[in-house]
This record gives structure tokens, C-alpha cells and sequence, in this order.
């Protein structure tokens, strides 16, 4: 039962953001604005998510959109903007935070121990606000490392190819830190499939 | 090699299961790991129960996504 994938830009829009980036490598100041102003609300709630820091968010992406202007002559397509965009401002929340190798969890793969199933709940529960909360909250007790993986992929919906190259690191390791993330997710909303019992 | 006595055996394959679920969920994994990790599922109910529960975790955070 393999999840959907996220729908991908309309082939329109894709041209439509290659032109403004061909303008803005030009110098044109607006074309840049036109991009920020797409991307900046989306990459502040990434970079919270990952900071759980307001301030840290908002100071990370100014940094990111000036670092953005002064580099986009080096932005070569090879990714989409707002792809290139997150590494920048990943970057800039690292910054001042503890690096993320220095942070570890460690995970019980409940091997041989009873799994709680979801108690034949509704699905309506896991679409709830308080389900969605939930999610939200255990998010933010990761790791770093795990959390970052976790949003790119399954909150922003970045492949994992373009995750692994925001952050610089193979794909190898990126799917370790996903799935481990999602795990220890898993494990953390456990109250929530606590019925039924094997 | 040493051989494994049935539990044994059992538990090793969940944990090569588990070990796999992100990608099976992702439709990353290659058709013979797909039938290796469905044929231990079907047999296994924890494992089972572990996919369905990861599953929803996945779920829930690309709803947070999509808000």
C-alpha cells in the first residue's frame, strides 16, 4: 500500500518560474522580489519546523533571500528554485544551532514487543486537528537531524533526492534519518493507536 | 552459518521488514523486496500493525503539509 506521491508543479508553471529566475539572473531586481514573495511564507513554517524558534525562522530566511540575490548567477536549474532556496536557508538555521550529528536518539525497534494497532478507530481521527496537532508536537521533540528529513520529505514533499541534496548528504543517509524519524514519530503518537493489542 | 530456531527466524525477518517499511510506503523498493516484505506482513500481524500505524504517521504530516 505504497503512499501517492506529491503532484509536481504544472509544466506552465516550472516555465514560468525559469524565466523569472533567467530575469532576476539578469540582474532584475523585481523578477527576484516576484520569487521571493512566492516562497518566503513556505520556507519561514520549513525553517520553523525545524528551529521551533519564530525569530531563528524569520532571521534564517532574510538571510537566505539575500544570500539568494547575491547567488543566483550560480543557480543552475539543476534543482528548482525553491529547492536551491531551502538548502540556502537550512543553511542560515543551522547557523547558531547545535549541529545536528551531536544529537542521537535512541530507537527500540519493538522487535518481539506487542504493537498497538489503531483500535478499529475511524479514520476521521487521523484526520482530526488534535491527530494533526499531535503529529506537530512529536515532530518537534526529534532530533534535528530527523526533523529536517522528516519536513523536507513528507511535510514539504521534496523527493528524496532533492532532500538528500538540501542537505548536502546521499540519499543512503537521508532515507536512515527519514525513516527513523517517522518511526520514532510513530512510537511517540503510540497513545494514539492504543487499542487492540496483540 | 549458525541456523536460526524459528523465532529466531521470525524476529529477524521483521526486523528486516521494519527496516524497510519507509521505502515500501515510498515505492521505493524493488519488486522482489515488495513481495518479501507483503509475504512477511500477511503473516505477521505486529508488523502489520506497525505498517498501518506508520502509514497514518506518514499521512498526518503530509496533511500538515498540505495546510
Amino acid at each position: 500500500m505504497p503512499l501517492a506521491a506529491r503532484a509536481l508543479p504544472s509544466p506552465a508553471a516550472a516555465a514560468e518560474e525559469q524565466r523569472l529566475v533567467a530575469r532576476a539572473q539578469k540582474g532584475d531586481r523585481e523578477a527576484f522580489n516576484e520569487l521571493a514573495g512566492r516562497y518566503s511564507d513556505r520556507l519561514r513554517r520549513t525553517l520553523y519546523r525545524i528551529t521551533r524558534d519564530c525569530d531563528a525562522a524569520h532571521d534564517a530566511v532574510q538571510e537566505a533571500l539575500v544570500r539568494a540575490w547575491q547567488g543566483i548567477g550560480r543557480f543552475e536549474g539543476r534543482s528548482q528554485f525553491y529547492t536551491w532556496l531551502t538548502r540556502i536557508g537550512i543553511n542560515e538555521a543551522y547557523r547558531g544551532m547545535r549541529r545536528p550529528s551531536e544529537e542521537s536518539l535512541d530507537l527500540d525497534d519493538q522487535v518481539g514487543q506487542r504493537i498497538p494497532s489503531w483500535g478499529g478507530q475511524p479514520d476521521a481521527v487521523f484526520e482530526s486537528r488534535e491527530f494533526l496537532a499531535a503529529v506537530e508536537r512529536a515532530l518537534s521533540e526529534l532530533p534535528l537531524d530527523y526533523r529536517t528529513a522528516v519536513t523536507l520529505r513528507d511535510i514539504e514533499g521534496l523527493s528524496a533526492a532533492e532532500s538528500a541534496d538540501v542537505l548536502g548528504i546521499g540519499e543512503r543517509a537521508l532515507k536512515s534519518r527519514l525513516h527513523r524519524g517517522r518511526m520514532a514519530l510513530r512510537g511517540k503518537l503510540n497513545h494514539y493507536f492504543s487499542e487492540g493489542y496483540l | 552459518m549458525k541456523s536460526l530456531n524459528p523465532v529466531s527466524r521470525h524476529r529477524e525477518r521483521c526486523r528486516e521488514t521494519r527496516e524497510k517499511m519507509s521505502e515500501y510506503l515510498d515505492g521505493e523498493l524493488e519488486p522482489g523486496a515488495v513481495a518479501a516484505a507483503e509475504r512477511h506482513v500477511s503473516r505477521c500481524p505486529n508488523c502489520r500493525r506497525l505498517l498501518a500505524n506508520l502509514s497514518r504517521t506518514i499521512g498526518g504530516l503530509r496533511r500538515l503539509g498540505e495546510q
